[in-house]
């Protein structure tokens, strides 16, 4: 094993133009957020985000003009925070194209990146009009076996998968604590995995339970120690809530097109 | 206790749920959340699934946030089973119930979740997507859509984009601050109206016709249902769609 621990400004700068990234958890849930503020400020051109349901990391980077796709199943805040402002606008706008699935649909686009397959087969959708629209993710195709019609999407492959998690030692070996959402998916589709931890361990004590830490080191490319590192969001167990302050000033920003002032703020550790 | 739309609706979800069934529901979701805490609360032996990955998380905490992602629906839970795996679950014809909603929805059951105005490709509004709703809606047996607001912007003659689509063979219904919707033969039905609305309220609020002159009013939340509910939802979560 090799220590992998870095900088999240030079963990940042691994993510090229026109690369394919997914974003660890869900709405405002263990999203890596201080990662993507600092990718944000990189500016990277026609970037694509693939995943189920998409939050605050994806809509800062939506919002800053960085993303030529989005694939998702959903994307927003959940209730008092509403819809995703920032991909709403640039898919709106037209700076964005959206690919929507159902959540399946994206999870089975992962499964066949990681199981080395073209194409996977994805379980209902019928009568949606999305697999007529999206013809470039979705086909129809008979089983060769006994001719039942399958909706089938794309398997395409994240050049990376960035994860915040509670807990991993500095060579990569990690560990998510309660819900895993779609992110060891996402490690296992991705071609290289970057970590965000709340926290760094020894290796001894991830040796104790080995069956908890669900990603190895050796998917893992950059390690990156971040305390509150997916807030204004929630990370379990150590903040539950959602940084309301901090979280409206973000759903301001994008409302008055000042995302980038929002970002020098977070930066210095002001708002 | 008093009950009002909201109560009503928790209380109408909850008597969806039989014994021995797989129940879930997504994020964003606090009135079905209520809702199967409210079954549990009532003894309703069913199995709780959702995406935190709970299985039969402990019904007996309250929610404190709307979010229905957090470890309120992990924490206590007797096993771990992941999103992914539950919509396999759901693909293999095990899912009993899904709770979903929706942005719009036409009498013959096409769910709106993707785009107002414009076309796909340029939106006036985009909306968030359906999640799970265009895999889930054809597999699960039975979809239980829930929708807090009903009104012709919602309840509309024809939908612009069909996210997903109610599947005639399988079980669907829409309960919503007024009444409860049946699918019967491809089109949806008032099976039942709300004491706290009327048929006629609920025909002005609807963008297609119904021609039903009478409906049953639906039985009232029961004093033990209103006591269970304000057990399991003492922070009142359920408003935060209302």
């Amino acid at each position: 094993m090799f220590s992998k621990l870095t900088s999240l400004t030079d963990a940042a700068q691994l993510i090229q133009d026109n690369q394919i990234i997914s974003l660890s958890g869900n709405a405002l849930h263990r999203n890596p957020a201080a990662f993507a503020r600092e990718l944000a400020g990189l500016k990277r051109k026609n970037l694509k985000i693939l995943g189920a349901a998409h939050g605050y990391a994806a809509d800062i980077l939506c919002a800053v003009g960085s993303v030529a796709e989005i694939y998702f199943g959903f994307c927003g805040f959940e209730n008092e925070y509403g819809l995703a402002p920032g991909i709403r606008k640039s898919i709106q706008e037209g700076t964005t194209k959206a690919v929507e699935g159902s959540c399946t649909a994206m999870i089975a686009s992962l499964r066949g990146a990681s199981y080395g397959l073209p194409f996977m087969g994805v379980g209902g959708l019928w009568g949606s009009d999305l697999v007529k629209t999206l013809p470039d993710f979705y086909r129809v195709m008979k089983s060769p076996f006994d001719e039942t019609e399958v909706v089938c999407v794309k398997a395409i492959q994240p050049d990376w998968a960035i994860i915040h998690v509670q807990e991993a030692d500095e060579y990569g070996n990690a560990r998510i604590l309660a819900s895993e959402y779609q992110d060891i998916l996402y490690t296992r589709a991705a071609k290289k995995t970057i970590i965000t931890t709340e926290k760094i361990v020894s290796t001894a004590e991830l040796q104790k339970e080995p069956k908890l830490t669900s990603i190895p080191h050796f998917l893992v490319e950059a390690v990156v120690l971040v305390p509150e590192g997916a807030k204004p969001g929630i990370c379990y167990p150590d903040y539950e809530t959602v940084d309301d302050r901090t979280m409206k000033s973000y759903i301001n920003a994008v409302k008055n097109n000042t995302v980038d002032e929002y970002l020098q703020k977070q930066t210095q550790g002001g708002v | 206790m008093t009950y009002g739309p909201a109560e009503m609706m928790c209380v109408a979800l909850a008597r969806e749920i039989q014994d021995r069934q797989v129940v879930f529901h997504g994020l964003a979701s606090p009135v079905p959340m209520t809702a199967m805490k409210l079954a549990k609360a009532l003894g309703k032996n069913f199995t709780y699934v959702n995406i935190t990955g709970g299985v039969d998380p402990d019904w007996t905490k309250p929610a404190v946030i709307g979010s229905t992602l957090s470890t309120n629906l992990y924490e206590g839970a007797v096993a771990n089973y992941g999103l992914d795996e539950i919509f396999d679950l759901a693909c293999t014809g095990r899912v009993d119930i899904s709770f979903l909603s929706l942005v719009q929805i036409s009498q013959a059951g096409e769910i709106n979740m993707t785009h107002i105005g414009g076309d796909y490709h340029h939106p006036k509004v985009r909306l968030p997507g359906g999640a799970g709703s265009a895999t889930l809606t054809p597999v699960t047996k039975q979809t239980t859509i829930w929708k807090t607001k009903h009104d012709k912007n919602s309840f509309v003659p024809e939908v612009q984009f069909c996210t997903a689509k109610a599947d005639s063979a399988k079980g669907f219904k829409v309960i919503t601050n007024l009444c409860v919707f049946v699918m019967k033969n491809g089109l949806l039905e008032v099976e039942s109206v709300f004491p706290t609305s009327s048929l006629e309220e609920v025909k002005n609020n609807t963008g297609w016709e119904i021609t039903q002159e009478t409906v049953p009013v639906a039985s009232a939340p029961t004093a033990e249902e209103l006591a269970a509910l304000d057990k399991v939802d003492p922070n009142r979560i359920r408003y935060v769609e209302f």
